[in-house]
């Protein structure tokens, strides 16, 4: 730590410092986010807690994609790429969440696994 | 003689490509979490209280530091700091093995106090008197399948990420400056996509039925 903060003294110019100063800040909110979604798990939010944790989670991935994944600065073509990926993901999960909307929940049986008697005994020996 | 902004957005682009095939990679596990969370709500909420917590929350912290020292090193390369984006690039590799370490520290105690799926398992839990077992519900097992299957393959990822960093490090002075400036941005690109899987997978895996009786 000490190395790099003598490096930024020996190297930093003014670009490099801002530079250096927003990725600072970014990681003290992301830090903050990660306190405040530790807090809100302990609170009794009933239904409400998986969007909590969610939406704090978004919102730190919305930080790290913009400022530090460089989104912000990211050519057309770079976007419609994340655009069709992202849509893609979305029309899979939405075909597959409607086929198991519609089908009848069939009984799992890995929950109970089914102990397979010994194949060799005494008596096979 | 190719443009190097056209090499730049090339680089760039196939990397986000890439990213996006691994969106549908983890995005299948993902939706498998939550259909059988939606399944088996109550096992799911008994078994994620079992996973520690602790290490859940350092291990983010420490992702997150080293996805703001990757992102450090890929800004300022391009600066011309060349010696700052190399020590930066080594603080991440640090990070990286300290979340690996932590990761199988986790799995360690997981296993001794036998939260691993398998017949007749008990989930324990440390006390102040030694390990209490409680007797798992339905649906407790299969969220420790898809918690060992999602965190192994996420630590994967880690690796490599880290094998990646170690390349670059080692191979600095064999290409030109322009040339090492984009593999690091191109490497912080995939490490940055480790660490917002990470981010996701920290709500769902540690945090959403903490508070649940």
């Amino acid at each position: 730590m000490t190395a790099i903060l003598r490096a930024l003294k020996d190297e930093a110019n003014a670009e490099v410092r801002r530079a250096t100063a927003m990725i600072g800040l970014t990681l003290l909110v992301l830090l903050a986010l990660v306190a405040l979604t530790c807090w809100a798990s302990y609170q009794h939010l009933g239904p409400a807690r998986a969007s909590a944790g969610l939406g704090i989670a978004a919102c730190k991935i919305a930080l790290v994609a913009w400022f530090f994944m460089q989104l912000r600065h990211a050519q057309a073509l770079i976007v419609v790429a994340l655009l069709i990926a992202m849509a893609t993901m979305s029309l899979l999960f939405g075909l597959s969440a409607t086929d198991y909307a519609v089908r009848s929940p069939a009984k799992s049986d890995y929950q109970t696994p089914q102990q397979i008697a010994p194949f060799f005994t005494k008596g096979h020996r | 003689m190719s443009d190097p902004h056209d090499e730049a957005l090339a680089s760039r682009l196939g990397m986000w490509v890439f990213i996006g095939t691994e969106l549908m990679f983890f995005g299948g596990l993902l939706f498998a979490y939550m259909m059988a969370r939606l399944a088996h709500a109550p096992g799911f909420a008994q078994a994620s209280r079992h996973t520690d917590i602790v290490i859940g929350t350092a291990n983010t912290v420490i992702l997150l530091c080293s996805s703001a020292a990757v992102a450090l090193a890929a800004e300022v390369a391009q600066r011309g700091a060349h010696h700052l984006a190399r020590l930066a690039l080594w603080l991440t590799l640090l990070l990286g093995a300290s979340f690996m370490a932590l990761k199988g520290l986790e799995y360690a105690h997981d296993w001794q106090q036998g939260l691993f799926p398998g017949v007749g398992v008990q989930l324990g839990q440390l006390g102040q008197s030694g390990i209490q077992h409680e007797q798992p519900l339905e649906g407790a097992q299969l969220f420790f399948m898809l918690y060992y299957v999602i965190t192994a393959l996420h630590a994967v990822h880690l690796l490599i990420g880290m094998g990646a960093i170690l390349w670059l490090l080692a191979h600095e002075s064999s290409h030109s400056i322009d040339t090492h400036v984009r593999r690091t941005e191109i490497t912080a690109l995939y490490w940055h996509f480790v660490d917002v899987v990470w981010i996701l997978l920290y709500p769902l895996l540690y945090l959403i039925d903490r508070s649940t009786p």
